[in-house]
């Protein structure tokens, strides 16, 4: 039984959670475009539903922080759709500030935290909003109110009546008081008692003519009125002029207009809402893992049967039953392919999820450092994989930040260098092949490569001889070194000094690459180049020795001919150089330690990989291919084994391991570091 | 008794439902707003309907309103389901002649109560 219970409050909390998440994920965007749009009725009335819909849930749910809240919230809402108050920019950031304190409360409610947070700063903020004169008056107010009230009540007439005439009545305070509800409660059971017979009736449905509708029982009323004609001053007319539409539509004397409007298209629309329940579903993201699991397993028995198949045909030639059997196996790699991206597809979330966080990061920054930053947002419906999305989110928001706070100039910096006073930032996704190309672009001032040198070279992180050969796209690179910030000054937003080396780390995790290209005066690009999912990846087979290994195509920057004029050594490491640009080179028939070592370099290849923003250069014996490998986990008795990131299994059953790129990378780092030396 | 829960919130409702199906209520049918609820109560026999006051398309106050124009299901028992009562809403709400109002947050108690005090023999 309890069990059960524990259930049902289980269900309960991830609906809530999931709920107000998706309420959450629209409210910041509302919110910015009500202020550009205070006179949309609508987009008012869907924000304080928002509100109004977590201040109910939240309430039941026992969150009492997130209830309090958002009640103080939808206050302000209420009075803005009464035309108390109008839409400001002060408001605006006094809901916004809600919406984080939501945001907050809501990653806690999940996570099973109950420390109450203190929000007091924005409770005040809220409070004054509502109520600019000192909330002093309010303390005086019951009294005079239960005087009012208590009369009305003592009278023998019908409850509804006196409360509907009582011109007094509701018309203090933001509450009723208690006598107010005791008689609302009178009333309400007056109405009952007037309608009972008739409820008892309809289990025979019976039409029952809408005149009934009025008291008919007992109590000794004036005769029925239609209580509409009865307009109460208890409504209080709007104080504010009102100027777009009235607040309550309020509804006709007769059954008109709401009646037509829906008896014609009602069964439309509920087959329309019916319709857009059914279209999605949730699902708990481990079924879908299991999936993408079970996919992969597949992927890996078509291949075996693809080139089992491939041989058979080789040995028996023109057997016909071997080519029933070739037909079936490239049905099932067609069928299997579609398979694989459509279970790939469930997983696809599109980029938008982060970019719809940019207006909000971009609307608060311009007004805190004076700046005009306008926002192109290109590619949103660009789909990633959902674990990249959410490693994704911190970096990009970071890198926003930076665009924004040392990227674009402010609006006298720009008049004085003759650019248009305001700045443009870019965001923009697109799909590339296998890959998706993310880029942030900003028309700012651009970052000047000595200047990085220079401060690399303060703060002790390069050489001076470093320093002097560097190459401006190196330079560039330095930005993401930990402990490296060029912020003049430390602002809330940058200048910690941890930033860009986060966003590195982050887009290594992902196994992708980022790239920094800037000039000064008109701007600087990012462009963070992601694989579009992890399980799954296209990967470069090589040849080592007698060794296959597989590459992850996206880390491949480029493929090369040994060239051995292009080889130098510098400090006993070898390097490749390649249209003015200096990699780091390692044989990987030495770091794999195979039998036979050749000495020399001809008649190889060298294959440039690339993550985050470091390169380096990999000595192959043979390229074989591009291949869709599966990667598996080397499993618990083997564990990690370095310079090793997984396995997988070929078409002929050879298992074949993944050469992780980050670890040669890093293998590869101090001999980076000599190489920088003697570049130029 | 045929019960019809209105709420825009899925979280709402199934609150509402959990809480009646706890009653022995299994004859529940749900509308997400009030023209999705008229739809409803056009093709299906509702005995009772539970309904949140603000919501898209058609509030409850809207709704409550076409159901005592109608000639068919005019008398049909409204409960109006509001937060801490806002009181030209319960002005209102009395005036289109709601059968009764709960405040959220509330126990199923109260729900129980509250749906007994309109018909007492449910």
């Amino acid at each position: 039984m309890a069990g059960a219970l524990d259930n049902e409050m289980k269900e309960l909390l991830d609906s809530f959670l999931i709920e107000t998440q998706e309420i959450l994920d629209t409210l910041d965007q509302d919110l910015m475009q009500l202020e550009s749009q205070a006179e949309n009725f609508d987009l008012l009335n869907s924000v304080f539903r928002s509100f109004h819909t977590i201040k109910g849930t939240s309430s039941f749910m026992g969150f009492e922080q997130i209830t309090e809240i958002t009640h103080h919230a939808e206050d302000i809402l209420n009075k803005l759709r009464k035309f108390e108050l109008k839409v400001n920019s002060e408001i605006v950031d006094a809901l916004l500030e809600v919406y984080d304190w939501l945001k907050t409360l809501l990653k806690k409610a999940q996570a099973g935290d109950t420390e109450p947070v203190d929000y007091s700063k924005t409770m005040e903020k809220l409070t004054k909003i509502v109520h600019p004169e000192a909330a002093s008056k309010s303390a005086q107010q019951p009294a005079g109110v239960q005087a009012a009230t208590a009369a009305p009540q003592a009278s023998s007439t019908s409850v509804v009546d006196s409360i509907l005439s009582d011109k007094s009545f509701g018309t203090s305070g933001d509450y009723f008081t208690d006598d107010e509800l005791s008689m609302i409660a009178n009333a309400f059971a007056e109405i009952n008692r007037s309608m009972i017979p008739a409820v008892t009736d309809a289990a025979t449905p019976e039409p029952v003519p809408a005149p009934s509708v009025a008291p008919t029982t007992a109590v000794a009323t004036p005769p029925p009125t239609p209580s509409v004609s009865v307009t109460p001053s208890a409504t209080p007319a709007p104080t504010a002029a009102p100027v777009a539409k009235a607040p309550e539509p309020i509804a006709p004397p007769k059954k008109l207009p709401i009646k037509e409007a829906t008896s014609t298209p009602g069964p439309d629309d509920k087959k329309a809402v019916a319709a857009t329940t059914e279209t999605t579903i949730r699902v708990d993201v481990n079924r879908l893992e299991t999936l993408m699991d079970l996919s992969g397993e597949l992927v890996l028995g078509r291949n075996r049967l693809a080139q089992v198949t491939q041989e058979l045909m080789q040995r028996y030639e023109n057997h016909d039953f071997l080519r029933e059997l070739q037909e079936t196996s490239s049905t099932i790699d067609f069928i299997t392919t579609e398979l694989q991206s459509a279970i790939m597809k469930t997983r696809m979330v599109p980029i938008s999820k982060i970019f719809q966080k940019a207006p909000r990061i971009v609307r608060d920054l311009s007004k805190e450092f004076g700046k005009d930053i306008e926002l192109v947002l290109r590619g949103e419906e660009t789909e990633l994989d959902r674990g990249i999305i959410e490693e994704l989110n911190d970096p990009l928001v970071h890198m926003i930040r930076n665009s924004c706070d040392h990227g674009i100039e402010s609006t006298a910096e720009r008049e004085r260098t003759g650019k248009p006073n305001k700045g443009t930032l870019t965001l923009d996704a697109q799909h590339e092949g296998n890959h998706i190309v993310v880029s942030i672009i900003d028309d700012g001032k651009g970052i000047d490569p000595e200047m990085l040198k220079r401060k690399a070279l303060e703060k002790g992180l390069i050489t001076s001889e470093q320093f002097q050969t560097m190459s401006d796209r190196d330079a560039f690179s330095l930005i993401f070194m930990p402990g490296f910030s060029t912020a003049e000054k430390v602002t809330s937003v940058s200048g910690r000094g941890v930033g860009m080396d986060v966003v590195r780390t982050n887009i290594q995790k992902l196994k992708g690459i980022i790239e920094v290209d800037s000039k000064i005066g008109s701007g600087t690009t990012f462009t963070i180049k992601l694989p579009l999912t992890l399980a799954i990846i296209q990967g470069l087979l090589v040849r080592v020795h007698s060794e296959i290994y597989a590459l992850p195509l996206s880390a491949v920057v480029e493929v090369v001919n040994t060239d051995l004029n292009q080889i130098y050594s510098v400090n006993q490491n070898e390097v490749i150089r390649i249209r003015n640009q200096v990699f780091p080179l390692i044989r990987m028939d030495k770091v794999l330690k195979t039998p036979t070592t050749e000495a020399t370099l001809e008649n190889r290849y060298v294959v440039v990989v690339g993550l985050a923003d470091k390169r380096l250069g990999l000595v192959v014996d043979e390229l074989l291919g591009q291949k869709e490998i599966v990667i598996k986990s080397l499993g618990e008795y083997l564990g990690h084994i370095r310079g090793m990131s997984g396995s997988t299994i070929l078409g002929d059953g050879r298992v074949i391991m993944i050469l992780d790129i980050e670890e040669l990378i890093q293998a590869a780092h101090t001999i980076a570091a000599s190489v920088w030396q003697q570049q130029g | 008794m045929k019960f019809l829960v209105v709420d825009d919130s899925p979280t709402m409702r199934r609150i509402v439902i959990n809480a009646l199906h706890s009653f022995g209520y299994n004859d529940v049918v749900e509308a997400s707003d009030g023209q999705d609820a008229l739809a409803i109560l056009y093709t299906e026999k509702i005995d009772f309907v539970i309904t949140d006051w603000n919501m898209p398309n058609m509030n409850g106050l809207e709704l409550t309103k076409a159901i005592r124009n109608d000639a068919t299901f005019g008398n049909l028992p409204v409960l109006m389901v509001t937060t801490r009562g806002i009181k030209e809403d319960i002005v209102q709400a009395l005036q289109a002649k709601v059968n009764n109002y709960i405040v959220k947050p509330f126990t199923p108690a109260v729900l129980k109560e509250k749906i007994q005090a309109i018909v007492p023999n449910a």
